[in-house]
């Protein structure tokens, strides 16, 4: 027993010895190297700025046993800049052991907290790409990962929300690069690809919030003189899109894109003037065209974008109908300061008028809901002159309610009039100008409803309502009180005016149902209809219901014999 | 020359009278079959209206036995049958009045077999059925006594179409 424990306090003299030695060693490379660090670090990271065209700072620098070095309150700036461009509060760069033994000995960096001011370092990579790329490709080959927890990317000094988590693994020796990102809890990016002298390929998935992006496949060409994006294919939540691109590496920027939706495409040429980056291109889709020309955009802050276009000229067509509508100097602001709420307001010149909206958008759940109040005045169409207010609620089913009115209108043989005009047989109604026109309407899902409807001419004023539901089947009431000259048009008109003194005076009701193509009418009781019934038989009314029936166009004609005395 | 005359006009009665007497031969079978359904004998009513169809299709009492086709079966609750044999008679006869009772039958089957946008198509044939006016008359009414001897009264408004069998309201399309 006592040999045994003898043995055993002897091997445990030997590992304390060891860890002893190990650790005095450790001491010894950890002061030395800490003695040296700092100066080697200083001037390494004059070499880097001098390379990249920037200037690196840090607060402290440590050597870690046995393979990391750790520098503290890390900044990047560019030449003559105040603000970092990137800063982190802790970066670990670690080694591959023994130090000097590999061509690549960087084998990861760990950035904490860090720090990205955004459009600074757009800037700097707008200015310094080539060199970076170059200079990137020519360092020592080999495994590098570098890993940033709770980064966060900063736009005109404001936060952008989530902080940001990812892992970059890059194989110089064999061009590959895998990178995981995610934040916010429910959003993760997963990119891995490859490159072969200046061809770029990569691959991924993407969860953003609701948004599926899945598939990519993506393939660029970085040349020279401009860096061309071959295509690029991904789904959204199952719609495919596909994107090819152009951008000079020029002085002056320029870039062409075309995309291409599920049923839209689109063209964008972006190009950097004086007022900064300014966009030229079109939409297109099935039945709606939009050309716009200048558009600029503006960041005021991480949550507050501004667009300004000069023309959009958009093209549409309804049941075979085309129409063009023209914005001029378009504003639109765009809010983001609420998460998953974003208000946009609009404002645009329109045919000689002027038209403005804002619009709640509801990011929260799929589809969007969207609430939009908008007022439009003294917009110059062919058919007079429009003003109107609306508000929209859109989510599952879209709801459009609002005021019209309408000056001086044109209206030129709609269906509604070529019917009355048959109807009623008065030919003038083909064709009704001079009219102020005034409804409150309400557009539900495919449901239709014109209340409060009022048509003034100098030949007719009518009032009523018309709705339509979602079947296209009407159901409408109205009082129409016509002029003599327009009442004694019509054979009808001329039979009622000889029975009933100063009929035109006494308003017309009815009622229309059925469907918008054929649809019923009803002359409803009413002072005239009882006046005109007093001076008839009951067997001359049913002659004349009769004629109706056997005429479904209702081109009566008035039985000369049998009326009594007016 | 006169026996000429004699042969000629002998054979031209001859090509008159066969329609004639098969005419009478229809009149004969359609009355046999309305007085099997007065007596009610439906089912026996029905074989002799299909004898009508397949002997006299063309017959005056073709569309009377089609529309009782539709009819058997529905008084036999046999929905999918009764459905099949109006489509057929509303796409046969597709301006008649009875097209429009074969569509109110249309509805009230849709109805009974709880198929919501079988009822929204027959409302919205019916409502484009026939365009109408209605001046003094606030309504327009059709009757029609069905091969199975039931009454049927067609009532049109503004708005709706009734159906009445043997005075009671049997569907109500509005529109």
């Amino acid at each position: 027993m006592a040999d045994y424990l003898q043995r055993s306090l002897f091997k445990w003299k030997y590992a304390v010895l060891v860890i002893l030695i190990i650790s005095a060693i450790a001491a010894a490379v950890s002061y030395q190297v800490n003695r040296w660090l700092p100066q080697y670090a200083l001037s390494f990271s004059n070499i880097i700025a001098q390379q990249f065209h920037n200037k690196i700072s840090f607060r402290t620098v440590h050597y870690g046993f046995p393979n990391h070095i750790i520098f503290k309150d890390v900044k990047m700036y560019e030449f003559d800049e105040k603000s970092p461009v990137l800063q982190s509060s802790k970066v670990m760069m670690g080694f591959s052991f023994p130090l000097l033994s590999s061509a690549a000995p960087l084998r990861y960096i760990i950035m904490n907290d860090l720090t990205v001011n955004f459009p600074a370092f757009k800037d700097y990579l707008t200015r310094h790409n080539k060199n970076i790329f170059t200079r990137t490709t020519a360092l020592p080959k080999g495994n590098i990962r570098l890993i940033v927890p709770n980064g966060r990317f900063y736009v005109k000094g404001l936060s952008s929300g989530d902080p940001i988590t990812f892992k970059i693994d890059l194989s110089l020796n064999q061009g590959h690069v895998n990178l995981h990102g995610s934040w916010g809890g429910q959003s993760s990016i997963d990119l891995w690809g490859n490159w072969q002298g200046n061809n770029i390929d990569w691959k991924g998935f993407i969860f953003y919030n609701k948004f599926y992006i899945l598939d990519i496949d993506g393939n660029l060409i970085i040349q020279e003189k401009d860096i061309t994006l071959k295509q690029l294919s991904f789904s959204v939540n199952r719609n495919s899109v596909l994107a090819r691109a152009r951008c000079s590496r020029q002085e002056l920027f320029q870039c062409d894109a075309d995309i291409a939706l599920k049923n839209t495409n689109l063209h964008l040429h972006a190009q950097n003037t004086a007022q900064g980056l300014v966009f030229n291109g079109w939409a297109d889709s099935n039945r709606v065209h939009v050309n716009f020309e200048n558009l600029e955009a503006m960041i005021i802050n991480e949550n507050f974008l501004k667009l300004k276009i000069k023309q959009i000229q958009s093209t549409f067509s309804i049941q075979g109908h085309q129409y063009r509508v023209p914005f001029e100097d378009l504003l639109a602001s765009f809010n983001f300061e609420r998460p998953y709420q974003k208000i946009i307001t609009l404002s645009a010149q329109l045919l000689a008028g002027h038209c403005e909206s804002r619009i709640f958008l509801d990011t929260t759940s799929l589809p969007w809901q969207i609430k939009s109040q908008g007022s439009f005045d003294g917009i110059n169409l062919e058919q007079g002159l429009l003003s109107g207010s609306f508000n929209l609620q859109s989510s599952k089913n879209t709801e459009l309610s609002g005021i019209l009115t309408l000056q001086n209108g044109n209206f030129d043989n709609t269906p509604f009039q070529a019917w009355a005009a048959t109807a009623l047989q008065m030919p003038s109604l083909e064709h009704v100008s001079g009219a102020d026109m005034s409804c409150q309407f309400k557009i539900d899902g495919k449901s239709k409803m014109f209340e409060n409807l009022k048509l003034n001419t100098d030949d007719f004023d009518l009032s009523g309502f018309f709705d339509l539901d979602a079947d296209n089947l009407v159901s409408s009431q109205g009082s129409v009180r016509f002029s003599k000259k327009l009442f004694s048009e019509s054979p009808i008109g001329r039979h009622i005016i000889g029975l009933v003194r100063g009929a035109w005076t006494l308003p017309f009701e009815f009622h229309l149902s059925g469907s918008l193509h054929r649809m019923n009418f009803q002359w409803d009781k009413s002072p005239l209809k009882d006046k005109v019934r007093q001076h008839m038989f009951s067997f001359y009314e049913r002659m004349i219901d009769r004629r109706i029936d056997a005429r479904p166009a209702y081109k009566v004609t008035i039985p000369n014999e049998s009326v009594s005395p007016g | 020359m006169k026996w000429y005359v004699i042969i000629l006009s002998l054979l031209l009665q001859g090509g008159f009278a066969v329609p004639c007497v098969k005419a009478s031969q229809a009149d004969l079978e359609w009355q046999e079959a309305t007085g099997l359904a007065k007596q009610g004998e439906n089912d026996f009513a029905f074989m002799g209206f299909r004898m009508v169809l397949e002997d006299y299709p063309d017959s005056r009492y073709s569309m009377a036995a089609e529309f009782a086709q539709g009819e058997y079966y529905f008084l036999q609750n046999n929905l999918p049958m009764a459905s099949d044999e109006f489509e057929n008679f509303t796409t046969k006869y597709p301006r008649h009045e009875e097209a429009l009772m074969a569509l109110a039958y249309l509805y009230q089957i849709a109805k009974n077999q709880h198929h919501p946008d079988d009822m929204k198509k027959y409302r919205a044939k019916a409502a484009t059925f026939r365009q109408l006016a209605f001046i003094f008359s606030d309504k327009k009414i059709f009757n029609f006594l069905s091969a199975f001897q039931r009454k049927h009264k067609l009532v049109s408004y503004i708005d709706k179409v009734e159906l009445y069998v043997n005075g009671r309201l049997f569907t109500e399309i509005p529109f």
